[in-house]
């Protein structure tokens, strides 16, 4: 099930919100009923791989008592292991023996699998490094891992930032409100920004890309750098709003990251609950800037691009970045770039990553980049016309990047009587569900030519 | 003990209204009357799904839910006009060229929603051409497949192909109307490969000559010609066949404005502002016309082929109440001479004209029965078959899928 689907913002959301108001105050019938939903949202979509997730959690389970009690490096490597297994069985099988010259599609990936088996390793380490107990109770370990706000597209919530709540929590008024606010931006940033470019990137795209002009190329690079941040960041506030309704507090996943002035401040404002996990579970405990960082840097940027795909593609992407941080590592050393110049750069050098990551076939990708740097012959006979219709949109993605309109909106905030902020916000929930209802549905618009009736 | 009362909180107006607007939508989906067609989009609306252990398992009731759900959301035509307006807010329709990316809908014939791209010019909605010869290899060979079988079992049968254009050929910007984007390059390129025994019929220059004449031939907002396209069509098939087309007796308006697919699809203002009509030839007389559920002939019934489609907002009904398996229509012209239209829906409109010069003229349309043509040819005494699909077959391999079920070799 999708955020952003009919089912689940007019079926789903209300019988989960409901029944845990219902339930308020009592933990284990709260966590009762959020541990079915969970898996019900999940199987949903994937009826046969929620078993596998019911059996991952429940061996993780076991693995956390298993490291509580032994407490040995062998235990967790084993742990480890185990729990990368099916990851890498159902995701990375096809492409590891298609390295080998096999032809083997691999079997169908499990949705989410990578988000909850990052967070079932951050579980079993932080349950080995002590900063976490091992959970007693398999079904409030199974809720961790189902927890469907976070299960299908993230942020990787850490079991320590959650263990409190998944014990006891509480909902204010004042949280769910903000994360009701919160959950309307991110669906609208999803359906009536990310979707309106995204319907464009994939028609022209859809032409063969010899029709492109170099600044039809960028164009629709432009859109695809635009839709993927609001698509991701759209699902993270979706997910982060729906966690304060529901009494969870999760970390913030995306910082503005188009303002960065360097690399590296892009990846600490893109995607932060994957570059900290990486940070912390595999760079630090490689060695980090202590020895031999430029071979930690490689292999958790490998790491980075394999686990976005199994692909040479996301390879590279993430071997683009090492390359791009290495070389900031040691020019920034001796140039200091203002800031004027350096976050225009930035975002060029991420846009251009992002021509790795959309293209899957390397040639279709070498020939984009061709284009973008003065090779493009194309008229933009039908791309021209189509950028061009999306440019009000694409306007209101580059201010809405920027932290622009948060810093609106606590300005009006900060002004406004109580009462006509409550309106205000109001106002804004109601705006935002009808226009973001109104997208649903026309997306499901479908005329058809011949009659069949 | 006094209990404590509760204060009500302003903090919790926000989420009350949050929950009352999701739990009134849901309350609205079970409770308010179902639809069962949508005229909008020429279709049926999903029903509601019965789960199975297979379709639990496999996922298909989820998605049947989920459709049902889409297709039947309360006050689903207020929401779709809102995000027209919203549409409207965030993207820019200038007064040139516009493109409308297409849905993600079937490619195929037989389901065939708009997913090609949608021009918008000069107040004319026309799907975006683009062909591609794998598609027309494709399409020959069915067409050729279907002509030696027809043969091998009714050798004197003519077998005649008609693609034809619409009107993205004549009214796109001349630069969007060459190379892969010419419907007339790649009809010339298919009748290339088309057997010698199948006559190939140029409808692109009678319709361009009939639309440097001044003539009404395509809808504004439907993929369609008019009457005046079906007729210029109609002239190129007597042209072929050596037969003395009809003259045209006048024609009669239908009552009404017409906004038809091309409108549906992209719902733009500067389309309604001016909206089609339809008009229809006096076609010759017409003795008996009959539909059948299937080419088997079941379940016959009898209609008038023009209906007055008063009531309904697609005009272009008019010709046989839309598309039916089969029809068979007999005429005044008691020659003994069949007609077989294998079709789309473009001969709809043309097809009573063939009655001045055969006595018999039977319409299958293949995307809803499947015969073997062959036998059929044999069985009802057919003299010619016309197979007769509009330019944009050739984009995919729908329509070639569809016609090789038509015959066994």
């Amino acid at each position: 099930m999708l955020f952003s689907e009919l089912t689940f913002l007019y079926i789903f959301l209300p019988v989960c919100l409901i029944l845990n108001i219902v339930f308020r105050k009592y933990t284990v019938a709260k966590n009762a009923v959020l541990l079915v939903m969970s898996l019900l949202f999940y199987a949903w979509g994937e009826p046969v791989y929620v078993l596998l997730m019911i059996g991952t959690s429940l061996l993780s389970w076991w693995l956390g008592l298993c490291i509580n009690r032994h407490r040995t490096k062998k235990v967790l490597a084993l742990s480890v292991v185990l729990t990368l297994a099916p990851l890498i069985f159902f995701k990375y099988s096809g492409f590891l023996v298609g390295i080998v010259g096999v032809k083997f599609n691999g079997p169908v990936m499990p949705i989410g699998i990578s988000f909850y088996t990052f967070q079932i390793i951050s579980y079993l380490v932080d349950v080995y490094r002590g900063m976490a107990k091992a959970q007693r109770n398999p079904f409030y370990l199974m809720l961790y891992v189902s927890l469907f706000p976070q299960l299908i597209a993230g942020p990787i919530v850490r079991y320590v930032d959650v263990e409190r709540e998944i014990n006891d929590r509480q909902v204010t008024g004042e949280d769910f409100t903000n994360g009701v606010l919160r959950f309307v931006t991110g669906l609208g940033k999803k359906v009536i920004l990310a979707d309106t470019v995204g319907g464009v990137i994939a028609s022209v795209l859809a032409n063969p890309l010899s029709e492109l002009s170099t600044l039809g190329a960028w164009g629709v690079m432009l859109c695809y750098t635009f839709q993927i941040y609001f698509d991701f960041s759209g699902y993270s506030d979706m997910a982060i709003g729906l966690g304060k309704m529901l009494g969870f507090k999760y970390n913030e996943n995306f910082d503005h990251p188009y303002i960065s002035a360097s690399i590296k401040e892009f990846w600490r404002r893109w995607h932060i609950s994957m570059s900290s996990f990486f940070r912390d579970y595999i760079y630090i405990p490689m060695g980090g800037n202590r020895r031999h960082q430029l071979l930690n840097m490689l292999v958790v940027w490998a790491a980075t691009g394999l686990w976005h795909g199994a692909g040479w593609n996301f390879i590279l992407w993430g071997l683009y970045f090492f390359l791009l941080l290495t070389a900031e590592k040691y020019l920034t050393k001796k140039i200091k770039v203002p800031a004027p110049i350096s976050i225009p750069v930035t975002f060029v050098l991420v846009t251009l990553g992002w021509v790795l990551f959309y293209f899957e076939d390397m040639g279709q990708a070498l020939q984009m980049f061709k284009i973008m740097f003065g090779g493009g012959t194309g008229s933009d006979l039908l791309a021209g016309p189509q950028l061009l219709s999306v440019i009000p949109t694409l306007v209101i993605c580059a201010v809405g990047s920027t932290p622009l309109p948060v810093r609106l909106k606590d300005k009006v905030i900060s002004v406004i009587p109580g009462w006509s902020r409550v309106i205000l916000e109001t106002a804004f929930v109601i705006v935002m569900l009808l226009a973001c209802t109104a997208m649903i549905v026309s997306g499901t618009y479908s005329p058809f030519l011949y009659f069949r009736f | 003990m006094k209990k404590k009362s509760k204060k009500f909180s302003a903090s919790n107006i926000t989420p009350l209204t949050f929950i009352i607007f999701i739990v009134t939508g849901a309350i609205m989906l079970f409770a308010l009357p179902k639809d069962k067609i949508s005229a909008e989009e020429n279709r049926t609306l999903s029903k509601a799904p019965i789960p199975t252990a297979y379709t639990l398992a496999k996922g298909g009731y989820s998605r049947g839910v989920n459709s049902y759900l889409n297709d039947h959301f309360p006050f689903r035509d207020f929401f779709i006009d809102l995000s027209d307006c919203l549409n409207g807010l965030v993207t820019y329709r200038g007064s040139g060229v516009t493109i409308i990316p297409g849905g993600s809908g079937s490619s195929s014939a037989e389901f065939a929603a708009v997913a090609n791209d949608i021009m918008i010019y000069n107040g004319r909605a026309m799907e975006i051409f683009r062909y591609d010869d794998i598609y027309l290899e494709k399409y020959a060979a069915a067409l050729n497949g279907l002509q030696r079988s027809i043969n091998s079992k009714s050798p004197d049968t003519r077998v005649f192909s008609m693609i034809v254009p619409t009107s993205y050929e004549f009214y796109a910007p001349a630069k969007y109307s060459r190379g892969v984007h010419s419907e007339s390059e790649a009809i010339d390129k298919l009748n290339g490969l088309l057997s010698e025994d199948i006559t190939a019929i140029d409808a692109v220059t009678p319709v361009r000559n009939s639309i440097i004449d001044g003539g009404y031939v395509y809808f504004r907002t439907d993929h369609h010609w008019t009457t005046d396209g079906a007729f210029a069509g109609y002239g190129a098939f007597c042209g072929s066949a050596g037969l003395e087309p009809m003259s045209s007796k006048g024609k009669y308006t239908v009552p009404g404005d017409f906004l038809g697919t091309m409108y549906n699809a992209v719902r733009d203002d500067s389309l309604a502002r001016n909206p089609d009509y339809v008009e229809v030839h006096y076609p010759p007389d017409v003795e008996s016309c009959h539909g059948y559920a299937d080419a088997e002939m079941n379940t016959e019934y009898e209609f008038f082929p023009l209906m007055d489609p008063e009531g309904h907002d697609n005009k272009y009904l008019t010709f046989l109440g839309g598309d039916k398996p089969l029809i068979k229509m007999t005429g005044a012209n008691h020659n003994g001479k069949t007609l077989l239209i294998v079709k789309d829906s473009y001969a709809n409109a043309m097809s009573l004209l063939f009655l001045e010069n055969y006595e018999t003229v039977y319409l299958i349309d293949p995307r809803l029965t499947v015969t073997d043509l062959a036998d059929f040819c044999v069985e009802h005494d057919v003299d010619d078959v016309l197979l007769e699909n509009y330019a944009l077959v050739l984009t995919n391999s729908g329509m070639a899928d569809i016609l090789s079920q038509l015959y066994n070799e």
